[in-house]
């Protein structure tokens, strides 16, 4: 009995010391340090233009969201990791910026926004949204995905846009956070 | 020599191992259906052979993957052929594999008590399959970028594990380093080592049961035959054919080098790449009926897919037990040849899909686009700056060729177009793969943007009035001028004084189209006309005082009209293309160009970064390697 007992825990023993780095990118993610996680740590929030770059007529402006990837002992430089439609429209006076991934949620392609139609529309499967990112047309199941905005002063005092930059996987009606 | 082997034979019992493989009775005597088990066998150790000899070349990783390969199959002495055969023979295995699968269920091999033998069978199917998808994915090109994805999405579907096992599949959230090294330790390591060990173990018990459940018939025991040599004989010439056949697809397929040339072998497709499109890429050959299933379970959620796969696997378990009965094992049976049958229909319906089906032109497409991309990949691999420390996708970002398109379509072709309109006019398609048409067009034509022929159209009273040049923008005190001093200058003049004025005109186009330094324009601008570049910068002045309005070098201020001096040069595109409102350029007058990447506060909102810009710059200089140059 104890032999056998012994044997099972002397096999078991190699497999549980060989776990850890097989199963590092899971286990990793969950105390939120993984390096590999597409661009950027889970919910951080990512800088993306001065306010002031950002006219308040409402007109949705197309970014590039750029941060340090990391790709286990590589770490690119200032990659694009995604791109984020701003749409600023003040409420008397006081700043208020919406910002939408602008990853498809139908299949990741990236969306333009078409100003004659004021809509954002996919290139790949002519989904469409309207300026609130809501479902107008075509095969996406959601719509635009809204991404939390902050706003942060700056070192010399002026207001900068920042975006908790997220991937959602794409084809389903709900959110679900990639990577 | 024979004392050699007495000696040997002490020390292991070596003979009595040889004899016992060689000895055994076949009762019924030598057939050709014994041989696919041995077959297979001889596959394996050629996948071994062949993949510890790639094995000695490869390394996994994003910067290194694809490269290695590259080196493998481009460089390395008989590459080809080693990574050929090492591909082609997983063809052909997954064929035998088929043919050893129908005769063990025709011939009751699974029923008892072989159904524990069986059951191994099908894990080291298994196990072949986990290698033939790991291996396409090590090359690290597009198909194994496409394969990645949808392998990933699968797993990511499968109900509570899925997201974690996705993780650890990928090496993290996305395609990168330890995907590859995770793929190889699968591929190279875990799943061989497997299969291997159940390899033996599956001999072995087919040893000890012997290839017929008694009772053996008078019949076949009277024409028993011992193994050796007759058997052995067709084994050998089975394993021969199998190893032939996987050598001769090598040699059956054909595909560019990047340097004119071509080689044999398997594929290597574009470094992969997130960017890129994935529209052409299809599995391997023994995984597209899979692939063309998942198309007709699209409505269906994801897991769906993976749940006919995992029913599929859990019937052929089962089949033993239903397999005693005479109408249980029919149905196994018609099972066996249902499934395989309903794999090559489904194999030849995705082909049809692709090449006849609704969005056949749509694929055709996308697969001409993507072996361009991959030939591009071999040229610049193949340049004489070869491939940089940080791999092939440093050097893809950094060709003008590849970046300049995209970037055009996505930031200039709202307005400006890019095609030899000249020669389309005149019934001649363009062939170039940049050809670029605005649908609108609200600027000029940037096709070969400052050269002579495009000085020639500006300076021409009808074409700078058109859609190619300033006819839909507001630049129009530079058409009026062009109308009035150019254009009712030639009404007006004749014979000789018409002929000295249209040699002025020609020599504005030398002069001006020198200030471009456009590399490809370089061997007509030597020294034969040098004398008509000084005579149109003499003539830019005096004659047709263009610097009236225009700087050009010592003559005329900058602020009312563009600076013409190194017009069209890299440096002055650049500085156009940053902020047309610059005093160098329109300042006010500019039309509808956005500043696209703008000095000073602006900056950070700019919509091009400089190595972007770069891209455009080269791609309209057309400034990029061509394979051949030095």
């Amino acid at each position: 009995m104890l032999a056998g007992i012994g044997t099972i825990a002397a096999l078991f023993l190699p497999i549980v010391f060989a776990a850890g780095p097989v199963l590092d990118p899971w286990l990793r993610r969950r105390r939120g340090s993984s390096t590999n996680n597409g661009g950027v740590a889970d919910r951080s929030f990512v800088r993306i233009a001065p306010l002031d770059a950002l006219a308040a007529d409402g007109v949705p402006r197309f970014f590039p969201v750029i941060a340090n990837k990391m790709d286990a002992w590589t770490t690119l430089p200032q990659q694009r990791v995604g791109a984020i439609f701003l749409v600023r429209k003040d409420d008397q006076g006081e700043p208020r910026v919406a910002a939408f991934s602008a990853a498809c949620p139908h299949l990741g392609c990236i969306v333009d926004f078409n100003a004659q139609q004021q809509q954002f529309a996919c290139p790949c499967h002519a989904a469409a949204f309207g300026l609130d990112g809501a479902r107008v047309s075509g095969p996406s199941k959601r719509g635009l995905d809204a991404l939390d905005v902050e706003l942060r002063k700056s070192e010399d005092g002026t207001a900068e846009v920042y975006v908790a930059y997220q991937r959602f996987r794409p084809g389903l009606d709900v959110r679900v956070p990639l990577g | 020599m024979s004392r050699f082997l007495d000696w040997v034979d002490d020390r292991t019992g070596c003979r009595r191992v040889a004899r016992a493989l060689m000895d055994e009775s076949l009762p019924g005597g030598p057939r050709w259906r014994y041989v696919w088990g041995h077959a297979l066998g001889f596959m394996f150790i050629v996948q071994i052979v062949t993949g510890l000899a790639l094995w000695t070349a490869y390394s996994p990783s994003r910067t290194t993957a694809w490269e290695s390969v590259y080196h493998i199959q481009y460089h390395m002495l008989g590459g080809w052929l080693v990574r050929g055969v090492h591909h082609f023979a997983s063809h052909v295995t997954v064929v035998l594999l088929t043919i050893h699968f129908l005769q063990v269920i025709v011939y009751r091999a699974y029923r008892a008590p072989r159904e524990v033998n069986y059951w191994i069978g099908l894990v080291m199917t298994l196990c072949v399959l986990g290698m033939a998808l790991t291996g396409y994915w090590l090359p690290a090109d597009q198909r194994a970028l496409a394969s990645i994805q949808v392998t990933t999405g699968l797993v990511q579907a499968i109900p509570w594990v899925g997201e974690p096992l996705a993780r650890v599949m990928l090496g993290g959230a996305e395609f990168g380093h330890h995907t590859l090294t995770r793929a190889f330790a699968l591929h190279a390591g875990a799943l061989p080592a497997a299969l291997g060990v159940l390899l033996l173990i599956h001999y072995a018990i087919f040893r000890g049961q012997g290839r017929k459940t008694p009772p053996l018939s008078n019949a076949m025991l009277d024409s028993a035959e011992r193994y050796w040599p007759r058997q052995w004989l067709r084994n050998i010439a089975v394993c021969v054919t199998a190893a032939g056949i996987a050598m001769g697809l090598v040699f059956a397929s054909e595909s560019p080098d990047g340097t004119g040339g071509t080689v044999w072998g398997a594929q290597l497709g574009a470094p992969a790449d997130e960017a890129a499109d994935l529209a052409a890429e299809r599995p391997e050959l023994y995984f597209l009926f899979f692939n063309q299933l998942l198309k007709y379970l699209a409505p269906y959620p994801l897991f769906v897919g993976a749940l006919v796969a995992v029913a599929v696997l859990l019937v052929l378990l089962m089949m033993p037990f239903w397999g005693r009965w005479r109408v249980g094992h029919a149905f196994n049976v018609l099972l066996a040849i249902g499934l395989i049958g309903g794999a090559a229909i489904l194999t030849a319906l995705g082909i049809y899909d692709d090449y006849h089906g609704a969005a056949a032109q749509q694929f055709l497409a996308a697969r001409s686009a993507a072996s361009e991309r991959a030939e591009r990949a071999l040229e610049l691999a193949a340049s004489p700056q070869g491939i940089p420390p940080a791999g092939m996708r440093e050097l893809m970002a950094s060709d003008p060729l590849l970046q300049g398109p995209p970037l055009f379509r996505r930031h200039c072709a709202a307005c400006h177009s890019h095609y030899d309109a000249l020669a389309e006019d005149a019934g001649e398609l363009d062939q170039d793969p940049s050809r670029i048409v605005a649908a609108q067009p609200t600027a000029s034509n940037l096709w070969r943007f400052g050269s002579r022929e495009w000085v020639a159209g500006i300076l021409d009273p009808e074409r700078i009035a058109g859609p190619q040049y300033f006819g839909n923008t507001s630049h129009v005190e530079m058409v009026s001028w062009v109308t009035v001093n150019i254009g009712e200058k030639v009404a007006e003049l004749e014979g000789e004084e018409l002929a000295t004025f249209r040699r002025h005109v020609e020599d504005v186009t030398y002069a001006l189209s020198a200030e471009a330094e456009l590399p490809y324009q370089s061997p007509e601008n030597g020294d034969d006309v040098a004398d008509r570049i000084a005579a149109g910068r003499e003539a830019m002045v005096s004659v047709f005082e263009c610097t009236g309005c225009h700087k050009f070098h010592d003559n005329g201020e900058l602020g009312l009209a563009p600076d013409l001096t190194g017009y069209a040069s890299a440096e002055w595109l650049r500085g156009m293309i940053s902020d047309p409102t610059h005093e160098r350029f329109y300042r006010d007058t500019n039309d509808r160009m956005p500043a696209f990447l703008p000095a000073g506060e602006e900056a950070r909102a700019a919509r091009l970064t400089p190595h972007e810009l770069e891209m455009i710059d080269r791609w309209l200089r057309r400034e990029w390697h061509v394979p051949g140059d030095q």
